[in-house]
């Protein structure tokens, strides 16, 4: 791990740090949002919805670093700055963000691991969403104790995170990344040199 | 004993040879237009990389600093930057100074005292725990400044120091400068597009043209500068046709800092171009922001026959505001979509191509054009868009004679098509060849009561 | 709180909340938002403190019904502190307490230590590679600029006739391009200050484990097990 760690170059770093707070900013936008739809939810008893309509913005730092940095670790480690730097930011939840951002950025690791870390492409992508979608579900049953829950409002959860990840941090990312890679501003990274 | 750099190095496929040399307590000048070199050079003096390098070294009392690790290199050289929001990462200026003695493996129980010395010795023990986020552009930096003291670096390279500075907080930092150059005989280079920031001080100034570095004088640069500016083509400005008005200013009146700018009741009209000009941090940009309604304004202000108040984006379907970083503003992925502007037409860019002398560029990224073209580019990409006002900020900053004549010949063709163009710039002179009418804001200031002092 | 060690108030805080995670304990829950409640007061400036009570609540509240009425096997009940509750009841205020007690766990940390004082610690502790260590502290330090940016890169677009809804790629695109140039010039100025990350350097504040940490940390965590147990 400190092998791995060790490749990491300062900017690199500074990179994914600002990318992650330029997505929580954007977060930011939603949470009102999903705050007044979940107390509009809340006498359905179905408040926990609100917030899983915007669930894939969550990974996507972790996507955007993976796919432009290419390189083992790259999504788990920036996922865990993000929620590093959000718990410094005013997410009251503290410490337990932690291991949310860990089982997520697991997920969406496993995406770019799938082909060796390789040129990373749409499969990559949608894997990674896919399995952080899964990862983050499981979490989140133990985090909030919601096994208890009907089986019908679970699966619910289930599918409307997982499209929120394929929107987010499978579609948008990859479009948002190629087309900064044409503008040439990432060429000092795998995913520029790729593109020429 | 000093810094000798002999050198031929690479910037976009030019080649440029340089010989340098700067001894101990002297301070030298780097001049010449934006995109032709001079950051690169000030990095390779520095030692921060040698990619670019053909030919030649840099030594300080000669050893390599490319052999250096960094924290070896800081001993001989630092460097300040331009940009006052991106050069720190702690918190407060205390640690930040901290920072730097870490890195040098300073000993903890040695640190409180250095950095103690450079925050006196530039002026701002006060603010020695104050989040830097909290500073103004001019206290950020004194504090950059406080790091460099506070490695004790024998010499000493400056990228536009004062680029973002008003004119009061340039000459306090070039005084303490001084005291630097004087007291401690610390070396300084720096790279300036305004040689009057730093008048009865830096007189050698190596000047900068495509393929060569020559040093040459102050007064000399200032020669050349008349010499070219006969060569330039006239303007020519059509007398105005009877126009629509398009803004209206009424008793307006606008607090800044702590003065307050009073306007004349004027009306504006389509066809017409009025330059503004006044010292740095007097409110030029203030100005521009006030008519977008981004910052608070007294009195009256009609565009388009409505109030401006707050900033919406209704207020932007006649309206365009050209920013001062051109990247600021590209949206496209290639030069001709860039101008493109939404419309599929390609063959309809072609001529403006031409015009900007970018033909063969077409197809890049704008990000990857020279900083001159890209002002350039980021001008004409207004150009077809159907205005009444066009408001642009110091679109010659950085720019050499010619292309800054281009640049306001394309803002005049603009002005004549029935638009309504506010140009901010410094450059008076310019701004007097190309403008209907040139607004002196230092004309406009009213030194501030209590109550606009303590909004300030 | 202030004077804790940062690693070990951030292991004892994580691991508590870990232990309420994996279990459906209303007593736990209720003790520590009762004891981290009073803890944040004490930090907290009241209009702050009361804030996030709204917040917590807001979210509480949301849980609590849909465990209500979505809970899977309704039947049963109990006694809990000698009020008859039903199933519902008590699964919709486990979920809800729960909020609560992450809440204030993770609000008495935040409230009590800095990004400057954790990440110091994290290297002194835990090694951590010190360009990762500086490298978030100076991201973090231009988040301020972020949302000026969000706004000027909207002004932009406006410029140009263009729409630029939340959330679009063309508002996002010059947002991350600045992300990668910042990470640049930031990077630069940090190197020409000698930042390397493999000389070794030294540290003007020292952070240590002492006695109260191990102290706090065991204390909490002895109370979360017990209060498992029963």
């Amino acid at each position: 791990m400190t092998k791995k760690l060790a490749k990491w170059s300062l900017k690199d770093v500074i990179m994914v740090g600002i990318t992650a707070i330029i997505f929580g900013v954007i977060y930011l936008g939603a949470v009102h949002l999903g705050v007044y739809l979940g107390v509009l939810l809340t006498p359905f008893g179905l408040a926990v919805l609100a917030n899983e309509f915007i669930f894939g913005i969550w990974f996507m730092a972790a996507a955007f670093a993976g796919y432009v940095i290419q390189r083992p670790g790259a999504a788990l480690i920036t996922e865990m700055i993000a929620a590093l730097l959000e718990v410094f930011m005013g997410n009251f939840y503290g410490p337990i963000v932690f291991v949310s951002g860990f089982v997520q950025g697991i997920g969406t690791e496993a995406g770019f691991m799938s082909n060796g870390y390789r040129r990373a492409g749409w499969p990559q992508l949608i894997i990674g969403a896919v399995a952080a979608t899964v990862t983050s579900f499981i979490w989140g049953i133990v985090r909030s104790s919601f096994s208890g829950l009907q089986w019908q409002l679970l699966l619910s959860i289930f599918v409307i995170r997982l499209l929120s990840a394929l929107l987010f941090s499978a579609v948008l990312v990859k479009i948002v990344c190629d087309r900064l890679a044409k503008m040439g501003v990432l060429n000092s990274y795998p995913i520029g040199t790729a593109q020429q | 004993m000093s810094l000798q750099a002999q050198l031929t190095f690479a910037v976009e496929q030019r080649l440029i040879t340089v010989d340098l040399q700067l001894n101990p307590g002297e301070a030298r000048g780097l001049y010449g237009p934006s995109g032709i070199g001079k950051s690169t050079l000030l990095g390779l003096l520095a030692g921060q990389s040698t990619t670019g390098i053909k030919q030649g070294q840099v030594l300080y009392q000669g050893q390599a600093i490319a052999d250096l690790p960094a924290n070896q290199r800081v001993a001989q050289v630092s460097l300040m930057f331009q940009n006052p929001d991106l050069q720190f990462c702690t918190q407060t200026p205390r640690t930040e100074l901290s920072f730097c003695l870490e890195n040098q493996a300073v000993a903890p129980t040695a640190m409180a005292a250095k950095v103690g010395w450079a925050l006196d010795f530039c002026g701002i023990a006060k603010l020695a725990d104050q989040p830097l986020v909290t500073l103004s552009g001019g206290e950020k930096q004194l504090v950059a400044l406080a790091c460099c003291v506070v490695l004790e670096s024998r010499y000493l390279l400056l990228d536009e120091p004062f680029a973002n500075l008003d004119q009061q907080t340039s000459q306090r930092l070039v005084s303490k400068l001084k005291q630097l150059q004087r007291e401690r005989q610390v070396g300084i280079l720096l790279i300036d597009h305004q040689i009057e920031n730093t008048s009865n001080w830096v007189d050698q100034w190596y000047a900068f043209s495509e393929n060569q570095v020559a040093l040459t004088t102050r007064s000399h640069l200032e020669q050349q500068e008349e010499l070219l500016q006969q060569t330039l083509m006239p303007v020519v400005k059509r007398s105005l046709v009877a126009a629509a008005p398009v803004l209206t200013m009424q008793q307006f009146s606008l607090p800044v800092g702590d003065h307050r700018l009073l306007f004349p009741d004027v009306t504006l009209a389509m066809g017409q171009m009025i330059g503004i000009t006044g010292r740095s941090g007097l409110g030029k940009s203030t100005f521009l922001k006030s008519l977008m309604g981004l910052a608070p304004h007294q009195g009256q202000l009609l565009i388009n026959g409505q109030r401006v108040k707050k900033c919406r984006r209704r207020l932007f379907k006649q309206l365009s505001w050209v920013m001062q970083n051109p990247q600021d503003q590209f949206i496209a992925v290639t030069v001709a979509q860039e101008l493109a502007n939404r419309q599929h037409a390609n063959q309809g860019v072609a001529p403006i191509l031409q015009q900007l002398g970018l033909t063969d560029k077409a197809d890049v990224s704008p990000f990857l054009l020279s900083q001159g073209q890209q002002r350039r580019l980021a001008v004409a990409s207004f150009l077809e868009r159907p205005l009444t006002v066009l408001l642009v900020d110091e679109p010659t900053y950085g720019q050499d004679r010619a292309n800054a004549w281009q640049l306001m010949t394309m803002l005049r063709q603009k002005a004549d098509q029935q638009t309504l163009v506010l140009v901010v710039s410094h450059d008076q002179q310019l701004l007097r060849q190309f403008c209907d009418e040139v607004w002196d804001l230092n004309q406009a200031v009213e030194v501030a009561d209590a109550t606009v002092k303590s909004n300030g | 709180m202030r004077q804790l060690n940062p690693t070990v108030k951030f292991s004892a805080i994580l691991l508590a909340g870990l232990i309420v995670s994996f279990q459906n304990n209303l007593l736990l829950n209720l003790v520590l938002l009762g004891l981290f409640a009073l803890i944040t007061a004490v930090y907290l400036p009241i209009l702050k403190w009361l804030r996030l009570w709204l917040w917590l609540s807001l979210a509480a509240v949301g849980v609590f019904f849909s465990g209500y009425f979505f809970l899977q096997e309704k039947t049963g009940g109990g006694q809990w502190a000698g009020w008859q509750l039903s199933a519902q009841t008590i699964y919709g205020l486990q979920l809800a307490t729960r909020i609560y007690c992450f809440g204030f766990l993770g609000a008495s940390f935040a409230a009590t230590t800095t990004l400057t004082a954790f990440i110091e610690s994290l290297q002194q502790q835990l090694h951590l590679p010190t360009q990762f260590a500086y490298g978030i502290m100076a991201a973090f330090h231009v988040a301020p600029l972020i949302p000026q940016e969000y706004r000027q890169t909207q002004l932009s677009l406006w410029s140009r006739g263009l729409s630029a809804p939340w959330l679009s790629t063309r508002l996002m695109t010059p947002l991350l391009v600045k992300s990668v140039r910042w990470s640049e010039v930031l990077a630069t100025a940090m190197i020409s200050r000698g930042f390397t990350a493999e000389a070794p350097r030294t540290h003007f504040k020292k952070y240590q484990v002492q006695w109260f940490d191990w102290l706090f940390f065991s204390g909490l965590i002895i109370l979360t097990i017990i209060l498992s147990i029963f």
